[in-house]
């Protein structure tokens, strides 16, 4: 066709001395566009607008079609006999809509990915802050909305228990999510950081695709499809790690083993508890990738993870030790699928199994738990125009769990169904609604929650989002073997957001309020009478260029937050939430030296314990929580990593709980114990090399 | 018996009309790639890049003007004083022309090491948080255009480029990298300019500049 209108423009431009245009291209603001290309179509006849907007084209045909084109705007198309070739033209682009550049909800979410220049963290944050020692959970710990209990090692989120947080793979829920532990010594998330591309941290008022938490939810995306073939080598303080990733044209395998064992680590570094059993344990993972067609991709994962370890503890009641051990079996396994249909739809789905075995002996008496989740998922996106996007899907879960002691068993199998679906539509680039339900049902009950969210954007640096939603949470396996016919507990969010962000400064401001409803009561019996509320807001500054190399973050969280549950009389602060929350973060990178050196610090103002020699339930509080880390990480070669971590420098005695006698003593007084952290310091010092074809390649991401 | 007359007249009409086209096609690309001489300003390489656009938009079914767009983009993600946003607008908008012509042409290890060169200046824009997650994605593509072939002196001249930042970075030999940037300058210096002078010939001054800076060295 473009030749037609060649030879056309040829004739025609000989014939007629019409052929000359002018004029100004300006924006809807009215500010003059520089660089637009102005072009008669078809041919190669064109040019570019200048500083002032002004252009001028020569060699036109009056049957031609003039096109306008610039980035960030719609293109416009003039037909040229509707033009006044005598008169200046004034031409005028609208704002094209650009999904990637519009708007987000930032309410309650914190993304960590590499996507945009400005995001609160990045996927190598998580293993290069100091303190987290390469623990994903230990990194969304230094983060708005979180309360540092570094006994536990679990995410509690804004006045909520440890269990009101799910985390997802892929989408698929993760059982067992954090290691096995004896109480007192802190825990980690299952897996390494290396292993996922980017997350979604939710800290309120989360989207309908996700239930089952009444406070939060941690969803990670495994990585795509490797880029080479590598060996890493790890050896470390506490163990070793050897992995192996082969690379074909369209699949993958990527194998990993981890060994753990603190015993030579204990001997060395003294610890406030007395171990029997250092503790040890292998992690082993494999993964696989397929690629399908031309977008699609088969994903499995599959892991196997032990532990064993064994303490002698005292007990507020006696001086004799109780000696208790644990041994732990954890299988995952987790598969996706993922399809594009043409531009506009995109399936995916899985499959999920968690396994988990704790054999637990505490002195004669032995215990064991055994818990298996199934989940499985379908979800089907849908995106008409770029301005409306559609979710749905279908997803259900089995679980069951199993407590045997010697004197018998019981089980519990719980089946759970549910459905969801969510429409987002951008108004423009800076106004987006989202609507979302989700329903779920179970053997004796079904409920139906609402989400919503506005996200509304100033300028380019600043916007508003506020987000509703309703959550419910089916109660614990382990209250439900006790007591089978308990609703689900609810819980009811809103939270307003106000976030500032440019690609070297992100400032957020969060303001939120929770209520809950039919929590559990244990004083007689089960029942779900129970309630409560957290308020409060949190901020986060993160600036990465104020000083040179320097990259740094500060966050503050206030919870006000009261219950009435488990057995509390009255409305009580609960234990795992402080009402004032700090940290921060520095990075520093020397370049004289080839290293990053990073520091953290983390303080609260102490946790809530009830003390049976005082008036009230949980009136008491310890000592602020305090710690100090220093991380330094050298690169001597680029295939080379030395990394030394040390937490909690300046050796602080912080106390996390006090534990009293069952009766009071002679004096009429109950004898307390004091629940320090398991050791005062953790030292870290590792080795990691990386052998590939790419001598540039490290072992960053598997710190 | 009209027909015939027709069809002949219509098929003379359009082999003219190629022939115009190919000429007017060829013109306009060596007038558009000679402006890389004279470019001075963002605007210049705006106007560059804006013609490699249009020449795209109307002779469709060829690669190189999307490869010079997206070529040109990369530059302008150069070029000093942007902000970091603007610069990764630049390099996505050149990844999308390099999509788009290989597309048209499949991957050769001119675009192969195009796309090497947009990921290498997206590092740049901040390169202790990127370097760490994108530097084996370069070295990559960087590799893989070699291998498709060894005697493209840009495949030569960016694998020695980027091996010499990264050696010299971390403080090591910068031989292994000075050898592929020799064999850049030798394969530009006996290079015969294609037969239309459309194809990729960028890159002699930097091998030029990069090799006086190994000889500097040793």
């Amino acid at each position: 066709m473009y030749r037609l209108l060649l030879l056309f423009t040829l004739i025609t431009s000989s014939l007629s001395a019409q052929d000359k245009l002018e004029g100004w291209v300006k924006d809807p603001q009215g500010e003059p566009l520089a660089g637009v290309n102005i072009y008669l179509k078809g041919s190669f006849i064109g040019t570019t607008s200048d500083a002032d907007g002004h252009f001028q084209i020569e060699g036109l045909n009056p049957e031609g079609i003039l096109v306008f084109s610039m980035m960030g705007f719609e293109s416009l198309e003039l037909a040229l006999e509707d033009l006044d070739f005598t008169q200046k033209q004034n031409i005028q682009l609208k704002e094209a809509f650009n999904k990637l550049a519009a708007v987000t909800v930032n309410a309650g979410s914190i993304e960590v990915s590499d996507k945009k220049q400005s995001v609160v963290l990045r996927p190598l944050d998580i293993v290069t802050t100091s303190g987290a020692l390469g623990n994903i959970i230990g990194a969304l710990n230094t983060l708005p909305g979180t309360a540092n209990n570094a006994n536990d090692g679990r995410l509690f989120v804004r006045g909520g228990a440890a269990n009101e947080t799910a985390i997802f793979i892929d989408g698929l829920r993760l059982g067992n999510a954090y290691g096995s532990n004896l109480s007192g010594i802190p825990t980690r998330g299952r897996f390494s950081a290396q292993l996922f591309k980017g997350s979604f941290f939710s800290t309120g008022a989360y989207s309908a695709e996700y239930g089952q938490a009444l406070s939060s939810v941690l969803s990670m995306n495994s990585l795509d499809f490797p880029l080479r073939r590598q060996t890493d080598l790890g050896i470390s303080t506490v163990g070793g790690s050897l992995s192996h990733t082969e690379v074909w044209d369209r699949q993958s395998i990527t194998t990993s083993l981890n060994y753990t064992n603190l015993s030579p680590y204990m001997a060395l570094v003294p610890q406030n508890l007395e171990f029997t059993k250092a503790p040890q344990g292998i992690n082993s993972e494999i993964l696989f990738r397929q690629k399908t067609g031309k977008h699609g991709m088969l994903k499995a994962f599959y892991s196997f993870q032990n532990s064993d370890m064994g303490v002698l503890r005292s007990q507020p009641d006696t001086n004799v030790l109780q000696a208790a051990k644990l041994k732990n079996n954890f299988h995952h396994l987790n598969l996706n699928y993922r399809q594009n249909i043409g531009k506009k739809h995109l399936l995916d789905g899985g499959l999920s199994f968690t396994g988990n075995l704790d054999d637990i002996q505490l002195d004669s008496l032995s215990i064991q738990q055994k818990g298996q989740l199934w989940h499985a998922k379908i979800r089907y996106q849908y995106f008409p125009t770029a301005r409306i996007s559609i979710k749905s899907g279908f997803e259900f879960f089995d679980q069951l769990y199993r407590e045997e002691i010697q004197i018998g068993a019981r089980q519990q199998d719980d089946l759970l169904g549910a459905a969801f679906a969510e429409c987002d539509y951008h108004f423009s680039s800076d106004f987006l609604i989202k609507l979302g339900l989700r329903s779920s049902i179970n053997q004796n009950s079904s409920y139906l929650m609402p989400r919503a969210s506005v996200a509304y954007r100033l300028n380019l640096k600043s916007q508003f989002s506020l987000a509703y939603g309703d959550y419910i949470q089916e109660q614990a396996p382990s209250i439900r073997i006790q007591e089978e016919d308990l609703r689900a507990s609810k819980a009811q969010h809103v939270v307003l957001n106000y976030m500032y962000s440019t690609p070297k400064l992100t400032f957020r401001l969060e303001a939120f309020q929770k209520n809950y409803h039919e929590l559990v009561r244990s004083n007689t019996g089960f029942n779900t009478n129970g309630e409560g509320f957290a308020r409060g807001f949190d901020l986060f500054l993160r600036d990465r260029s104020s000083i040179r190399n320097l990259d740094y973050w500060v966050s503050y969280s206030f919870v006000d937050s009261k219950r009435h549950w488990q057995a509390f009389e009255t409305q009580v602060q609960p234990r795992f939430a402080p009402r004032h929350n700090a940290s921060i973060v520095a990075k520093y990178w020397l370049n004289s030296l080839q290293s990053q050196v990073g520091t953290s610090f983390s303080i609260n103002d102490g946790y809530t314990y009830d003390n049976p020699n005082l008036a009230g339930e949980m009136e008491s509080r310890t000592k602020g929580f305090q710690s100090l880390n220093l991380s330094w990480s050298y690169l001597p070669r680029p295939n080379l990593i030395i990394h030394l971590e040390i937490t909690n420098v300046l050796g602080r005695e912080n106390i996390f709980n006090y534990e009293y006698s069952s009766s009071p003593g002679n004096d009429g007084q109950y004898n307390s114990m004091a629940i320090p952290q398991s050791a005062t310091r953790f030292i870290f010092l590792g080795l990691f090399y990386t052998l590939s074809t790419d001598k540039n390649a490290n072992q960053l991401n598997n710190l | 018996m009209k027909n015939l007359i027709a069809f002949c007249f219509i098929a003379l009409f359009s082999f003219k009309a190629t022939a115009q086209d190919a000429e007017a096609y060829q013109k306009y690309m060596q007038e558009s790639i000679a402006l890389y001489d004279s470019v001075k300003t963002l605007a210049d390489y705006q106007e560059i890049a804006n013609r490699f656009d249009r020449i795209s938009a109307t002779a469709s079914e060829e690669w190189l003007p999307l490869y010079y767009a997206g070529l040109t983009h990369i530059y302008m993600s150069f070029v000093r004083g942007l902000e970091d946003d603007t610069r990764d607008e630049h390099i996505d908008k050149a990844l999308d022309y390099i999509d788009r012509a290989e597309e048209i042409a499949g991957e050769n290890s001119e675009t192969v090491i195009l796309r090497g060169y947009a990921y290498m200046a997206k590092v740049s824009v901040s390169p202790g948080i990127r370097g760490m997650t994108l530097s084996a994605k370069v070295t990559g593509l960087f590799e893989k255009g070699l291998v498709m072939d060894p005697e493209n002196p840009r495949a030569n001249l960016m694998l020695g480029r980027w091996k010499y930042g990264s050696a010299q970075f971390f403080g090591r030999s910068t031989d292994d990298a000075c050898a592929y940037m020799q064999k850049a300058l030798a394969i530009y210096k006996n290079e015969a300019k294609g037969s239309n002078g459309l194809e990729p010939a960028w890159g002699e001054n930097q091998a030029q500049s990069m090799s006086k800076r190994c000889q500097g060295k040793s």
